[in-house]
């Protein structure tokens, strides 16, 4: 008797799943591209850069210092992304040398940062580990009533981090780029169609990799509508070069939204050290060196979640949790959530509701605390004659709570 | 002797290169209106705030080779009132109407300049702010006019346009898109194009495409082929980006007076009686300018400037003049060479050292100050579109000064200034 309300009871929650799968599935295939499909193409770059400045001053009078000043500099960056990697680093060595009737001053820079973030063997499991060091040694000779008084002084800062989580949020931002080329292209009267959905994800590859150019060029714009171009017309997606206001057509800013498109689910945690040690001695017979150091850990457990709708809508969702140490008070427990979902008609109207919750714990000095920020806004744009912007927001926290509301409204002519 | 003389005066008009001389501005006008309402607030515990401010404008805007004239009015209000259980209700009306109005002609195509400036600001307010730990109603009406006639003999015009037109020109020969030299009607329609590049900026919110598919409609007839690559246009975007000192073609000296007057009245209606307050002032100034320019060739060019200003207020007793003689050689849009001879002299007649002293409770200069710095400088800058940049430079500065109540004694400084910078990526 008892088995068949039971058995009743275990479906109700498949059938909400599968409602659940169908609508998610309606709304990511019903309302366009499917912008989940984007991965990420490889591109590297290895740049240098050596720099040398300097400056002289000479002055006959006696309350003006002639002086003089040296600074050369080298850089090194390795910067490389892909789908399941992504790795960063940078090399810089900084000298500084000045001299003046009183005072020399000379110290060198040597730091260096390196990231990570690596899929393990592409699966969903990741971990960042990351560090940044940096050495100052300084040289300083000072003239105070005709007595010298030189000064050593080492600084050296260390701030390594060690990130692991699981799962993938990736950002399709070339394919929604790749898809508004095409809808420009078509206004333009440069295609008869939009591109299907393999060449928009044949464009966004390129697009995805094209930062490199941005990277390795001072003038990167050629570059990058050069290969565009050239791109398009390998695949036969255009006939001749692109007309020249159809290029910087495509080059303009959009006035409205944003083209980030993030979509996945990841939990990570994170943990940064700080350790920073100065070394200080006046060379003189007597004195005594000084040496101070400092160390704090700061860590991070965060949840997000993010999935776009077909083109124009996308939600958002971050839970962070930070415990936080003050000297004398001790941990704090801090949580963060920010749930957002926005809706898009590219690059005319943006309409976006954000719900921001912040909660900490009470230290020893200080009542716990909380508070919620709900904003709605809009923005609408039509070119050159007509704009809207509107937004509501609503805030409370411990002792207070208000709304904000504004609207801006402008229309002009022009001939 | 003679001869010599004569063959230096007439060296530099043989020099001259005629492309500069034989520009002229083409006319270009635009209109616009706009308005705009921005209503807000905000309420929070025990305290609300509303603000409704809205703007209108009309501009108006001509240049042409003969006459460039702007004018523009605009009024805005703003109404505002911030309540709070503690301090009681603050309130804020205000009205502010601006209008402006700017000419230099060149009429009967006579190298005579008319000029004028006007302009006018009014200001209604009316607060119903806090001041003292109290709520006092607070009438506010300022009035400001401003006034420049100007009038000036000889003609300078800024022929920059050509040099963007011959790069452009040489980007076009370099990417295999011409095979000759452009003519020089040619050039000139392209110049003439470029300085209404501005314009389109104007009448548009993404000005660029329309200018470029403008420009590209222009440029097709002239192609070898029809087909321009992308990397084309991006190159003259980059010269038509790029910053360079105007080329001034020409010679003119000009006079000016400007004029402002201001008036301003507050009314606070105290608690016990109501305090008004009305003022009014006037100030006068003088300028008188001297500027040639004249390119030898379209990399080659002399420029000068002499700037003398006189303040007839008596509490602006500071004229100043300034002077620059300068020696540019632009290469192309990546290399800029340029020698330069500065001068600024200032000088000041004022009140007795410690009358001063008792007025405002600062020491000030003496009864006689002046300053004079002049000296030569001279710069490089190379830019190299993907490897290596390179800027250095040089300034001797020569400074002169005498000042005190006492002091009659000049006193002169010398700087000299190198900077060198490099950056290479390899």
């Amino acid at each position: 008797m008892d088995a068949e309300p039971r058995a009743a009871n275990e479906a109700r929650p498949d059938w909400w799943c599968r409602v659940l799968c169908m609508l998610l599935l309606a709304l990511s295939c019903g309302l366009g591209l499917d912008l989940t499909r984007f991965r990420v193409a490889r591109a590297d770059v290895v740049r240098q850069s050596l720099s040398v400045g300097s400056e002289a001053r000479f002055q006959d009078a006696d309350e003006q210092w002639p002086y003089l000043l040296f600074e050369p500099g080298y850089s090194l960056l390795l910067d490389s992304r892909s789908d399941t990697r992504n790795l960063n680093w940078t090399l810089d060595a900084d000298a500084w040398l000045q001299r003046d009737r009183l005072f020399t001053d000379s110290r060198l820079t040597l730091a260096t940062g390196y990231s990570l973030e690596s899929y393990v063997r592409g699966g969903a499991v990741f971990v960042g580990p990351s560090a940044e060091v940096s050495v100052t040694p300084a040289y300083r000779v000072e003239l105070d009533k005709s007595v010298q008084r030189r000064t050593l002084e080492i600084q050296a800062e260390a701030h390594p981090g060690l990130a692991f989580g699981v799962g993938r949020i990736r950002d399709a931002w070339p394919l929604l780029k790749a898809r508004r080329i095409s809808d420009i292209l078509v206004a333009e009267g440069v295609i008869d169609r939009g591109m299907s959905d393999d060449e928009l994800l044949d464009l966004s590859q390129f697009i995805s990799r094209a930062w490199r150019l941005f990277a390795l060029h001072d003038r990167p714009a050629r570059f990058y509508y050069d290969s565009l171009e050239t791109r398009l017309r390998q695949r036969g997606t255009i006939a001749a070069g692109l007309p020249a206001h159809v290029l910087m057509r495509l080059d303009e800013n959009l006035y409205a939204g944003t083209y980030r498109r993030e979509f996945g689910v990841r939990f990570h945690v994170d943990g940064t050290a700080s350790l920073k040690g100065q070394y200080q001695a006046i060379l003189e017979p007597h004195a005594e060196p000084s040496l101070h150091g400092t160390a704090n850990v700061s860590g991070a457990a965060t949840f997000e979640f993010a999935r776009p709708f077909g083109l124009r809508w996308t939600t958002t969702a971050e839970l962070s949790y930070h415990p936080v140490g003050y000297s004398g008070e001790g941990l704090v427990h801090k949580f963060d959530i920010v749930v957002g979902i926005s809706y898009q008609v590219l690059d005319r109207l943006d309409l976006f509701l954000t719900q921001m919750s912040v909660a900490n714990t009470a230290g020893r000095s200080e009542p716990a605390d909380y508070s919620s920020t709900t904003t709605l806004g809009t923005h609408y744009y039509v070119e050159d004659q007509l704009g809207i912007t509107a937004g509501l927001g609503a805030w409370f926290n411990r002792t207070d709570r208000g709304i904000r509301l504004g609207f801006e409204f402008g229309y002009g002519r022009r001939w | 002797m003679n001869f010599v003389l004569l063959l230096m005066l007439a060296a530099p008009q043989v020099m001259l290169d005629q492309r500069f001389e034989d520009f002229r501005l083409p006319t270009t006008r635009t209109s616009s209106w706009s308005f705009s309402f921005s209503p807000g607030g905000q309420i929070a515990g025990g305290s609300q705030e509303f603000g409704l401010p809205a703007e209108a404008g009309y501009s108006t805007y001509l240049d042409g080779d003969t006459l460039f004239h702007s004018f523009g009015v605009r009024a805005s209000t703003d109404l505002w009132t911030h309540s709070d259980s503690a301090v009681g209700t603050q309130s804020q009306r205000d009205l502010l109407l601006t209008a402006w109005d700017e000419l230099n002609a060149y009429p009967f195509n006579v190298p005579l300049l008319v000029g004028l400036s006007a302009g006018t600001r009014v200001d209604f307010g009316a607060d119903n702010v806090q001041r003292d730990y109290a709520i006092l109603p607070v009438r506010n009406r300022d009035v400001s006019l401003a006034l420049e006639p100007r009038l000036g003999a000889g003609r300078l015009r800024d022929a920059r346009p050509v040099v963007q037109a011959l790069w452009i020109e040489e980007v076009l020969k370099q990417e295999g898109i011409l095979d000759r030299d452009l003519r020089e009607s040619e050039l000139q329609q392209l110049a003439r194009l470029v300085t209404t590049e501005a314009m389109y900026s104007r009448l548009h919110d993404h000005g660029e495409r329309y200018f470029f598919q403008t420009l590209e409609d222009r440029l097709r007839p002239l192609a070898r082929s029809p087909a321009i690559p992308a990397r084309v246009w991006l190159r003259v975007k980059e010269v038509l980006r790029h910053y360079g000192e105007p080329v001034e073609t020409g010679f003119q000296v000009a006079a000016g007076l400007r004029n402002d007057w201001f008036f301003n009245h507050d009314r606070t209606a105290c608690p016990e009686s109501v305090v008004t307050r009305d003022t009014a002032s006037r100030y006068s100034h003088f300028s008188f300018t001297v500027k040639s320019g004249h390119p030898f060739t379209p990399h080659l060019r002399f420029t000068q400037s002499f700037e003398y200003n006189l303040p007839l207020h008596p509490d602006e007793p500071w004229p100043s003049l300034t002077t620059d003689v300068g020696l540019i050689y632009e290469v192309n849009d990546i290399w800029l060479v340029q020698a330069e001879w500065f001068g600024a002299y200032s000088s000041y007649s004022g009140p007795d050292e410690c009358e001063a002293a008792q007025g405002t409770g600062e020491e000030w200069y003496g009864p006689k100050y002046d300053y004079l710095s002049h000296g030569p400088s001279a710069s490089l800058s190379y830019f190299s579109s993907d490897h290596l940049r390179v800027t250095a430079g040089a300034r001797l500065s020569l400074f002169s000064y005498r000042t005190g109540r006492y002091s009659t004694a000049r006193t002169t400084d010398a700087e000299l200034d190198v900077r060198f910078d490099v950056t290479w990526r390899p």
